[in-house]
């Protein structure tokens, strides 16, 4: 019996152990929030809001590091030409074989709905009973700002891919049948989430810079007022923004590098005040209207010493700005005909590799209208360098200006390129700043630079741009006069020769545009917003002109993604017209 | 050793027996006759007279019989040759008369009882018989076990020298009566070597451990099946056991190493850094996307450590369950098979300790290296270069050069390069080395084995070192006679490279990109960032972080207890409770003069991780024979629970970098971050076999899992499976057929599951990021959504048979196994993409069907046996084929056939590896381009490529096809041990081999390098395209460019047949055990192997086809290691 005894007493514990270790297998996540916790307070809904924003600069401005990440901005359309040399690149620059796999499309397309998808589960979670406000106007003022960014999303859909499925609420599981609706409804839709934002939204003097201001909603509504073809509403949301009595385009030196001095590209000669208004613009820290840009309307915010400013890891293949990396002249490569190449220097430029310069359009037929080559800022030495130096002390050159016929065998064939105009707006001014951003020692010059990432804020939205916007209503009103009136108001800012009524059209417009909002403005939405989209490419592409190649007319619409077609079983998603 | 021995027919009356009997019988027997007839001894004060003269002493003798009634007894044929005999003697003693007698004689004699028995001097048969019978008889037992401590039942115990034969019952006993305590006791079976104890007057000889038959035709007849063990001949399924034996006393890295090639099926990659593991992988590819590797258990539990934790050593038995009837005991993990290890248990030399030692050394280099351009192929490409891509060569060609290179090209008037072979300045000559202590005995109930490891290994790239420390204690005792109780624990640390010791990019590639006119390093002696003035090679040296390390410990212990239900003969219960707890640190600090912290002044950061896993297992076995019916059951009810935690801090922007990741609280920015998952499984299992008079075995299995991972509606599943296994050669029938010395027949059927799912991975879950806003000073924390719930995802599982034939011939010359095997895998877990219109991209859903096949031949083969040599072969045979049968279920292109997935080179109705692509049909040249029949877009020295719908141009949507397959054909393998006396040699020859397209790989791809058609950078030697060579094998260098620069408009890869054979390893093994018998060893081995020693693979080009690295830019060196190990116990 005591044998029995022990054998039973251990059984019993055993089962006991068991029975306390049988955990339910129930998973609760120890390291990830749910969602059933996280849509229930203002903060927590303002950190939803903030990833919105995020995507948006991670999507437009810095996802790799590829001159193919800036493609919305349009330097494969009529404003750049890529280096041929370089084949990295060669999935842009072929808009004549695009077709409905295209890699462009298939990307915004996911990437506009990855943000209405954020915006809706912010829209849907602030009416459910785990939300608590304290008051209405917080619960609006959230929702607002969501509603801003879906329609922001679905503006860039409608005009780009036309009447695409109109999704509005959060999507819980897996949905495979989706059905197109009209490019109207689509842009009704935005009409109606602009107008409750318009309410509700902050003004932008009460907002911390990156966030959008009332004013951002209403310049986006004027937007969609003129694809409405509601040219007067058009014309009243451009007011609201333009008479706010907060805003106003920036037309004296101002911020932090108003009293800058630079002795010369060459480093010869004395330093000499450098700089206008329009380059103060585009200065690191002066983009927020916190920091005295009356201009801005909207910004992404970047910067080299936060956390969450940017990914500062220096193998990082992305998440950083390079638009200096990418769209700036790449002079100090080249090599002179005794063999020295040139040396890389802190000349207001940077690391830049060349790989898109200035198509001719943007280069030089823009500048040349009214014959204002010399008289517009935006055109001026600060705004886009032309000429380059010499810049090895060693060389028999030193100093002097480069030449394609000074450079050596290896050199020559890309002088064009590695020589090509800069907008320096893209570019730092001073680089070795191991404060703001990663610096890198060059092994040659043994000068700093920043590898082409400048960290700097980038405008989303700017007050010129609202301008343009409201001259476009006005002249779609067939109100020339009040279109030149605001062409000319940017015009004047810039010292540039005034358009008369007769004048004004649409091409007038958007080459104003592409003088002051290059590489600002999502310039195929405006193109294709236009129906101007294939016009343009076929008359200033330089990769389709140089090869005698044209863009098909179905382009006036951006392919419905196969990808999307065939994974939507459940429903037929019809492509559009041509692909 | 059995005397036959027969009687003169003229000596019979003597012995006073009958004719009849004696002519037949034994000597032996006769003797115990003698011995056992004779009541009690009787003195021998008997005297004789004898008065002879040259007299035979066949007359001797029966005149002493005639006085003394002795009888005298020998051989037939004995007295022949002997001397005569003279004596003159009154009233000697007969024994003195004996001694006078046999004086000159090369005879001797031996009195038992009234028996003189005559012998030739030294005839040990004889003297066996005598020691047997001169001395008392009594009574001896004794309790045989196997290695393992388990009773061993079926043995054949002989008195040796004797007739007297019983066999070990189930419990391992045996007993003899009437035993000479002088006798030695034999031990002879199948599975085990034959061994001797002697009986020393001893009545109890204890428990004696025998060894298990090391000649592989002869394998154990228990074999481990999960929880518990079977007689191989009950077991149904697909299971094989590795033959550690023949190996013990090579040198191994780790036991992957060791059974590489040797189980069919079992298929074992190759590992080219220090402390690498290779990969593992059973019967072909079970899932698309939810993980290949084999589940591994050791000692009953899950394995939660790398397999470079247990020391070959430590190692006892190693057996695969390949099939679904085997591996269903282990349900829902085990459809990708599972490994059971068991580690050692004590035992010892007839109680005293057993201590051994196994200390290996050797040294590593690469199988190959990769060749760079020197300084004449550097410029003659970057001529080719140049003319080809269209640019001027008027200058001379070193003015094209980068400025450093010009620098260092002028330096001397012979242009001598400043670099002539750059790998050397990384490879170094690896070492290893590998000692195992280990010491263990088993005293009356207790057993214990301890051990210690430590493994140091130094691969061939500067830097990559292992070190690996491991100790070991298992201790087993029989508390009482029904209860068991043991305990086994390991730990082990290993220090591992942290990868991040080879820079961002490889180490063992990088290197490639050097000029021969580089400049490494500046006048002060550091090293310059970017050795060829081009930004776009940084120098490898600042990729090396200044401070980089890897250790992970695995701290385990296994308790487990098995009582006897004394109540219920038959019955135990037994219970295993194990912990484990893995914990992981890893750090690495970028100084000033590295890529990565010299931009930020400094990064560097630590990270710690640890996962605390406990399982328990409570087990109830009933295990009894009936007569005919054998019946063993086992009922299972298991939990098991993990938790992990993880903390990662780290830190850039130092004011002074000195201290590295000891002070990342001195950095500018600092981060940190923290984590950690759980998850909980819980299964239920019984097992019951069925054996009728050792003919027929059924096996019945049924699991039932539950895990947290899954989705809220499928929490758990069942995994069933049956077995047949017909022992065809215990059938009368078959009594017969002589050559056959064993047959089994066997069939299964069963479905096994894949929990490779992460936590959490069915939930909806936010994620979380980090944006700024102006004036906020710091980050605003972002979320989101990042993954929708999946709430009826469930395990996927294979189902499928398996039919096997176990079988040994002629005198067990040949044996062997075949199994073939056909399984399916069900509801696929595979990231299905949806609509993005919904925000998101792909969810996992259960999808599909996917088939897979196969056959598998063992066969081991005696080929020579001699008493000083023999020849042993071991010959591994495998081929699998799998088959997509089903995916999506979507006809999007309406042609009445479900789609392929061919962004993800998925097929319908073929094998997953198909390669889709174009097809390289040879290379365009000059002439085609002036006869004008080069296709549009092409180039002279690009690959002409198959234009399928002949439409003159290449279309991704028409022009493609299944090429082949990368998986491959089949795989053998050959091993071959040769004994001579005491040397051994053993020859391991592997294969891969593909043909009719299988096994392709295109990675063998020089010109898809990023660095390809570059002239400022360096490139590994490869075939290209020139006007003057345009036989090449490979296009031209700037085969990518557009076609207006030269390159192609479409572009094909060619693909190589990996197919090789290797002679992988050599290794000469003398045993020493004889010579230091006497200095107190109980043996000793010294051998000295080698690895990887020559590859025949006809159709590759460049590095290892078996890692499958050719001449392309990611391309690093195989190993080759030469080692010798001393092997020895005392």
């Amino acid at each position: 019996m005591k044998k029995l005894l022990i054998p039973i007493l251990l059984l019993s514990g055993v089962i006991g152990i068991n029975t306390s270790c049988n955990k339910t297998l129930t998973e609760v996540p120890l390291a990830s929030y749910s969602p059933e916790n996280s849509y229930t307070n203002k903060t927590q809904f303002e950190s939803a809001l903030a990833q919105i924003y995020l995507q948006i600069r991670t999507h437009m401005y810095a996802q790799t590091d590829a001159a193919s990440n800036y493609d919305m901005l349009g330097p494969d359309v009529d404003l750049g030409n890529t280096n041929n040399a370089v084949t990295f690149t060669s999935s842009l620059f072929s808009w004549q074989l695009i077709n409905a796999d295209d890699g462009f499309s298939s990307k915004w397309f996911s990437r506009f709905y990855a943000w209405i998808a954020n915006a809706n589960t912010i829209i849907n979670r602030a009416d459910q009973p785990a939300a608590k406000w304290a008051s209405d106007a917080d619960k609006n003022a959230i929702v607002g700002e969501a509603k801003f960014l879906r329609a922001f999303s679905y503006h860039f859909l409608a005009n780009m891919w036309g009447g695409v499925p109109l999704v509005l609420n959060e999507t819980t599981g897996p949905k495979f049948d989706y059905v197109r609706t009209t490019q109207d409804s689509i842009w009704l839709q935005c009409e109606k989430d602009l107008q409750f934002a318009v309410q509700y939204l902050p003004t932008i003097d009460k907002l911390k810079g990156g966030r959008a201001p009332r004013e951002a909603a209403y310049h986006l509504l004027a937007e969609v007022e003129i694809c409405r073809k509601n040219y007067q509403a058009a014309i009243d949301a451009a007011t609201a923004v333009i008479n706010n009595g907060k805003s106003s385009l920036m037309t004296t030196r101002f911020g932090v590098n108003k009293s800058f001095k630079f002795s010369g590209y060459s480093y010869q000669g004395a330093a000499v005040p450098w700089g206008d208004v329009y380059w103060d613009l585009f200065q690191d820290g002066n983009f927020n209207y916190s920091e005295g840009n009356k201009e801005t309307i909207w910004n992404i915010e970047q910067d080299g010493k936060l956390i969450g400013g940017d990914n500062t890891d220096v193998n990082a293949s992305g998440g950083f700005f390079g638009m200096e990396r990418w769209w700036t002249s790449a002079p100090w490569v080249l090599t002179d005909k005794n063999g020295f190449v040139s040396y890389l220097m802190d000349t207001l430029m940077g690391r830049g590799t060349g790989t898109i310069a200035p198509s001719d359009y943007a280069a030089t037929q823009i500048w040349n209208y009214k014959g204002d080559f010399n008289n517009d800022m935006r055109n001026s030495q600060y705004n886009i360098q032309r000429v380059y130096y010499w810049t090895n002390p060693n060389s028999s050159l030193f100093g002097q200006v480069m030449r394609s016929q000074d450079c050596n065998a290896a050199s020559q064939p890309n002088f064009a390129f590695r020589a090509a105009p800069t907008f320096k707006k893209f570019a730092n001014t001073v680089h070795n700043l191991p404060n703001v951003y990663p610096v890198f020692q060059d092994g040659t010059s043994k000068n700093w630079h920043n590898n082409g990432r400048t960290y700097k804020d980038w405008y989303i939205m700017r007050l010129a741009e609202t301008y343009l916007l409201r001259a476009e209503a006005y002249m779609d009103k067939g109100d020339n006069a009040s279109a030149a009136n605001d062409i000319n108001v940017i015009r004047s800012r810039a010292t540039a020769t005034p358009v008369t009524p007769a004048d004004v059209n649409i091409d007038v417009i958007l080459d104003e545009r592409a003088r002051e909002l290059y590489g600002e403005e999502f310039r195929i939405n405006t193109l294709m917003r236009l129906g101007k989209f294939v016009e343009y490419l076929n008359k200033y592409n330089g990769y389709l002109l140089a090869n005698g190649l044209k863009a098909p007319d179905k382009l006036k619409l951006l392919p419905i993604p196969n990808s999307q077609i065939q994974a939507n079983t459940g429903a037929v998603l019809t492509q559009n017209a041509g692909y | 050793m059995l005397l036959t021995a027969y009687y003169a027919p003229n000596r019979l009356q003597s012995w006073g027996l009958t004719k009849k009997l004696l002519r037949i019988m034994k000597i032996t027997a006769f003797i115990l006759l003698i011995a056992c007839m004779q009541v009690s001894a009787k003195g021998r004060a008997q005297t004789v007279t004898i008065s002879v003269a040259n007299t035979s002493i066949e007359k001797v003798f029966q005149e002493v019989k005639k006085q003394t009634g002795y009888d005298f007894f020998y051989e037939e044929n004995v007295l022949q040759g002997a001397n005569t005999v003279s004596l003159n003697a009154t009233k000697i003693p007969l024994e003195e008369a004996l001694r006078l007698c046999f004086k000159n004689q090369q005879l001797t004699y031996t009195i038992i009882e009234k028996t003189v028995v005559v012998k030739k001097k030294n005839d040990d048969n004889i003297n066996q018989l005598i020691n047997l019978l001169t001395s008392p008889a009594m009574d001896v037992h004794g309790k045989l076990v196997n290695e393992k401590g388990e009773a061993i039942d079926g043995i054949s115990v002989t008195i040796k020298g004797t007739d007297k034969t019983v066999v070990s019952n189930q419990k391992g006993e045996f007993s003899f009566s009437g035993v000479g305590n002088n006798a030695t006791v034999v031990f002879t079976g199948v599975s085990i070597e034959t061994y001797e104890v002697s009986v020393n007057g001893k009545s109890d000889l204890g428990v004696i451990a025998l060894k298990t038959k090391v000649s592989a035709l002869s394998e154990a007849e228990v074999v481990a099946v999960g929880y518990g063990t079977q007689r191989k001949q009950a077991v149904t399924g697909a299971v094989a056991k590795a033959n550690l034996k023949t190996y013990e006393k090579v040198a191994t890295t780790n036991i992957l190493d060791l059974i590489k090639g040797t189980m069919p099926g079992v298929n074992i990659g190759a590992a080219n850094t220090a402390g690498g593991v290779p990969g593992i992988s059973i019967r072909g590819q079970n899932s698309i996307s939810a993980g290949s590797s084999p589940l591994i258990v050791v000692d009953d539990v899950v394995f939660k450590g790398s397999l470079n934790d247990l020391p070959t050593n430590d190692i006892e038995s190693f057996t695969v369950l390949k099939d679904a009837s085997a591996a269903a005991v282990y349900g829902s993990r085990s459809s990708n098979g599972v490994i059971l290890i068991t580690t050692k248990k004590g035992k010892g030399y007839n109680g005293k300790p057993s201590f051994n030692v196994s200390t290996a050394y050797g040294t590593t280099s690469e199988l190959q290296r990769m060749r760079v351009e020197d300084s004449t192929l550097y410029m003659k490409y970057m001529y080719d270069y140049r003319t080809e891509n269209g640019l001027p060569v008027n200058a001379p060609l070193y003015t094209y050069l980068q400025p450093m290179e010009i620098a260092n090209y002028l330096a001397t008037p012979e242009h001598t390069p400043t670099l002539a072979d750059p790998y050397n300045l990384f490879r170094q000559t690896g070492t290893m080395s590998n000692t195992t202590l280990s010491v263990s005995n088993q005293i009356n109930k207790t057993s214990y084995y301890i051990s210690g490891n430590y493994t140091r290994q130094k691969g061939v790239i500067i830097n990559d070192m292992y070190k690996h420390y491991s100790a070991r204690v298992n201790v087993q005792t029989d508390l009482t006679d029904w209860f068991t109780f043991g305990i086994k624990s390991y730990y082990s640390l290993n220090d591992m490279p942290a990868s991040a010791i080879y820079g961002a990019t490889s180490l063992g590639s990088s290197y490639y990109n050097f000029s021969p006119w580089a400049s490494i390093k500046d006048s002060t002696g550091a090293y310059n960032q970017f050795p060829q003035t081009t930004t776009s090679f940084n120098n490898p040296f600042w990729q090396i972080p200044t401070e980089a390390y890897s250790r992970q410990n695995t701290l385990n212990g296994i308790l487990n207890a098995t009582i006897k239900c004394p109540w219920v003969k038959g019955l135990s219960y037994s219970f295993t409770w194990s912990n484990n707890l893995n914990w992981n640190e890893s750090g690495s600090f970028y100084g000033l003069q590295t890529v990565n912290g010299s931009a930020v002044g400094g990064t560097g950061s630590r990270s710690y991780s640890r996962t605390y896993s406990y399982l328990t297992d409570n087990i109830l076995r009933y295990n009894r024979t009936f007569g005919k019916h054998t019946i063993d059951a086992t009922a299972l009810i298991e939990n098991e629970y993990n938790k992990s935690y993880s903390e990662g801090l780290s830190g850039k922007g130092f004011t002074n970098t000195a201290l590295g990741t000891w002070n990342l609280g001195a950095a500018a920015t600092q981060s940190i971050s923290s984590g950690g998952a759980q998850t909980v499984g819980v299964g239920y299992m019984g097992r019951a076999t069925y054996t009728f008079n050792n003919l027929y075995s059924v096996t019945g299995t049924f699991r039932r899992d539950g895990y947290s991972a899954f989705s809220a509606n499928n929490k758990y599943a069942d995994f069933p499976s049956v077995g047949v296994n017909w022992h065809l050669s215990n059938e009368a029938f078959m009594k017969n057929v002589k050559f056959l010395n064993n047959l089994d027949i066997r069939a299964s059927y069963g479905s096994n599951g894949n929990q490779s799912i992460s936590p959490y991975s069915t939930l909806a879950l936010l994620g979380n990021s980090k944006y700024i806003f102006a004036g906020d000073g710091g980050y605003t924390v972002t979320q989101y959504i990042s993954q929708p719930a999946t709430n009826n995802l469930k395990w996927e599982s294979v189902t499928g048979i398996n039919i096997g034939v176990d079988f040994s011939i002629l005198k067990n010359r040949i044996s062997g196994a075949i199994d073939y095997y056909d399984k399916n895998t069900h509801d696929l877990i595979y990231a299905v993409n949806i609509p993005s219109i919904s925000g998101f991209s792909s969810t996992l859903t259960n999808i599909g069907k996917l088939n897979n096949k196969g056959i598998e031949i063992a066969l081991n083969t005696i080929n020579i046996t001699k008493k000083d040599f023999s020849w042993e072969s071991n010959i591994a045979f495998s081929r699998n084929r799998n088959k997509l049968i089903t995916l999506l279920g979507y006809d999007n292109n309406h042609d009445g056939k479900e789609d392929d997935i061919i962004a993800s080179s998925l097929f319908i109705g073929k094998s997953l590896g198909s390669i889709y692509t174009y097809k390289v049909i040879g290379m365009w040249q000059q002439e085609d381009k002036d006869k004008g029949t080069i296709m549009t877009g092409m180039n002279p020295g690009t690959y002409k490529l198959l234009d399928i719908n002949g439409d003159g141009k290449i279309t991704s949507d028409s022009d493609r096809t299944i090429i082949g397959n990368g998986n491959p054909n089949f795989r053998w393998s050959f091993t071959n041990v040769f004994r001579y006396k005491k040397l051994s040699l053993m020859v391991y020859v592997n294969s891969i081999w593909g043909g009719n397209n299988w096994y392709l790989s295109g990675s063998n791809t020089p010109y898809n390098d990023p660095y390809n058609n570059r002239p400022d950078m360096n490139h590994p030697v490869y075939d290209y395209w020139t006007p003057t060579n345009t036989g090449a094998m490979f296009p031209r260098l700037n085969y990518n460019s557009a076609p207006a620069n030269g390159g192609a408009q479409y572009r094909g890869v060619k693909y190589f047949d990996r197919s090789f054979i290797k002679l992988q390893k050599l290794a000469l093994t003398y045993d020493f055990s004889d010579l230091v018998k006497n200095t107190g060893f109980k043996g000793l081995n010294v051998s000295i192997s080698a690895d990887n020693i020559f590859t025949y693979a006809p159709h590759w080009v460049g590095m290892d086809p078996e890692t499958n690295n050719g001449i392309n830019d990611g391309s690093i060196p195989s190993l080759r290691n030469v080692m010798c190990v001393l092997n020895f116990n005392f």
